[in-house]
């Protein structure tokens, strides 16, 4: 009985000892596993975000910073680099800097002439943004390009409008009519340049799409898309097919407001013709007397 | 219809520019014979319908048929003097029948006709008048006084 009650002891003991010797495991796989079920903490917000929730609350100065990184973080498409430039205007307007506060809303109004503050912003801020609005107003350039067929350089050519000098890349994509991949080819901005295409000088049609890109890689200007590219080229009247199915500058020949108008162009001119012809053919008769003594 | 209507006088302008005046000549054979007529009516007719030989006798004789003339105007003998507008004869050769009329305007005292097509660039047309019968009778009755420019203000 001593003895038994000596082996029990023993293995309590024993048993005792080796979850004394396994608790830091437990207890340290309880914590690995209490951390597991803590949610994650959220990933950081994009610098445009982190601006737009700043703005909301109403810290401009962060959200002036935040609008700077987004605008150098680049990447954007012309409506979020519209949106980076509006922020960075209302801001540096509430900060004081007018005339940085025009620089950027000449920039934002440049993308887009349309863009209007909106109503949440004070009249005190708005000043930059009415002369930037004025200043856009009088130039009679808007940023935007024409793109053509070089045909004698077998090449796409563009011809680039960028008044204030905002882009510093284009790249133009194109491909003949039919083709599956797009050729791009990436050049520095200027007025007007000639992109290689093989097969241009021969083709009737280009498809292309256009990006020019600002020094931060944002989009100021996109032509088209991959998926909707422009059509350039000599334009089937009878069934254009391929070019309006791709819904990117089909022929204006198709569009019924242009026949309307030409309708009208026509029977206008025929009537003015008329008039005219009618009162060109008119005489008066006036008379005189003569005597022949 | 507001946005057009700065150019409308400008139009006509142009359009009122486009008529072309044509001297009608009316040959009187002496300035008495200017000065015995009160009132001169020119009459248009169309060639094919009615002739100048047609017309001369039938005004003569005093069986001129109405309604077949394209326009029928009488001006006082000074405004024809003067310069009067006749309406526009149409396209084609016309007759055109003149006649300088009495004091009372009853009786035909000279009369001429040609015939000759109106239009932008053509001759003058002129127009010949003789007297007729009554011609005598009314330069009995009212022999003419002064000159020319005395009645109507200016010189031939």
């Amino acid at each position: 009985m001593n003895r038994s009650l000596v082996h029990l002891a023993r293995i309590i003991t024993t048993a005792g000892f080796a979850v004394a010797s396994l608790s830091p495991a437990v207890a340290s796989a309880q914590r690995d596993r209490g951390r597991a079920e803590q949610p994650a903490p959220p990933p950081p917000l994009p610098p445009l975000a982190q601006a737009e929730q700043a703005y909301l609350d109403v810290d401009f100065s962060a959200a002036l910073v935040a609008a700077q990184a987004a605008l150098r973080e680049g990447g954007h498409t012309p409506e979020e680099l519209v949106r980076i430039y509006q922020l960075l205007g209302v801001c540096s307007a509430s900060e004081g800097q007018a005339e940085r506060a025009r620089d950027y809303f000449l920039r934002m109004l440049a993308i887009n002439p349309g863009t209007d503050l909106d109503d949440t912003v004070p009249p005190r801020l708005r000043a930059p943004f009415l002369e930037a609005r004025g200043i856009v107003t009088a130039r009679p350039q808007r940023l935007g390009a024409e793109v053509g067929i070089a045909r004698a350089q077998s090449a796409v050519h563009v011809s680039l409008v960028d008044p204030f000098q905002m882009g510093q890349t284009l790249i133009v994509h194109a491909r003949i009519e039919g083709a599956m991949e797009f050729t791009s080819r990436e050049e520095r901005a200027r007025a007007s340049l000639d992109v290689p295409l093989a097969g241009s000088d021969s083709a009737d049609r280009v498809e292309y799409w256009l990006e020019l890109k600002d020094p931060f890689g944002n989009q100021v200007l996109v032509m088209g898309s991959e998926f909707e590219p422009r059509v350039v080229g000599r334009m089937n009247v009878a069934g254009a097919g391929p070019a309006s199915a791709a819904g990117g500058g089909g022929s204006v020949l198709e569009e019924p407001w242009f026949w309307i108008v030409v309708g009208v162009v026509v029977v206008g001119g025929a009537v003015t013709a008329g008039v005219l012809g009618d009162q060109a053919n008119r005489v008066e008769l006036r008379t005189r007397v003569r005597t022949d003594q | 219809m507001s946005v057009l209507r700065p150019c409308l006088p400008m139009l006509a302008l142009s359009l009122a520019g486009c008529v072309q005046t044509l001297p009608l000549e009316i040959r009187f054979p002496s300035t008495n014979t200017f000065l015995v007529a009160t009132e001169v009516r020119i009459r248009v007719y169309d060639t094919s319908a009615s002739s100048c030989p047609q017309l001369v006798t039938a005004v003569s004789g005093g069986s001129m048929a109405s309604g077949m003339d394209l326009s029928n105007e009488t001006y006082a003998a000074c405004d024809v003097f003067r310069g009067a507008a006749v309406p526009d004869p149409g396209s084609g050769r016309k007759s055109v029948l003149v006649e300088a009329l009495n004091r009372n305007s009853t009786a035909t005292i000279l009369i001429g006709c040609t015939e000759a097509e109106a239009y932008p660039g053509a001759p003058p047309i002129a127009v010949a008048l003789y007297p007729t019968d009554n011609y005598a009778v009314e330069l009995a009755a009212n022999p003419p006084t002064g000159t020319i420019a005395s009645r109507c203000g200016g010189g031939v």
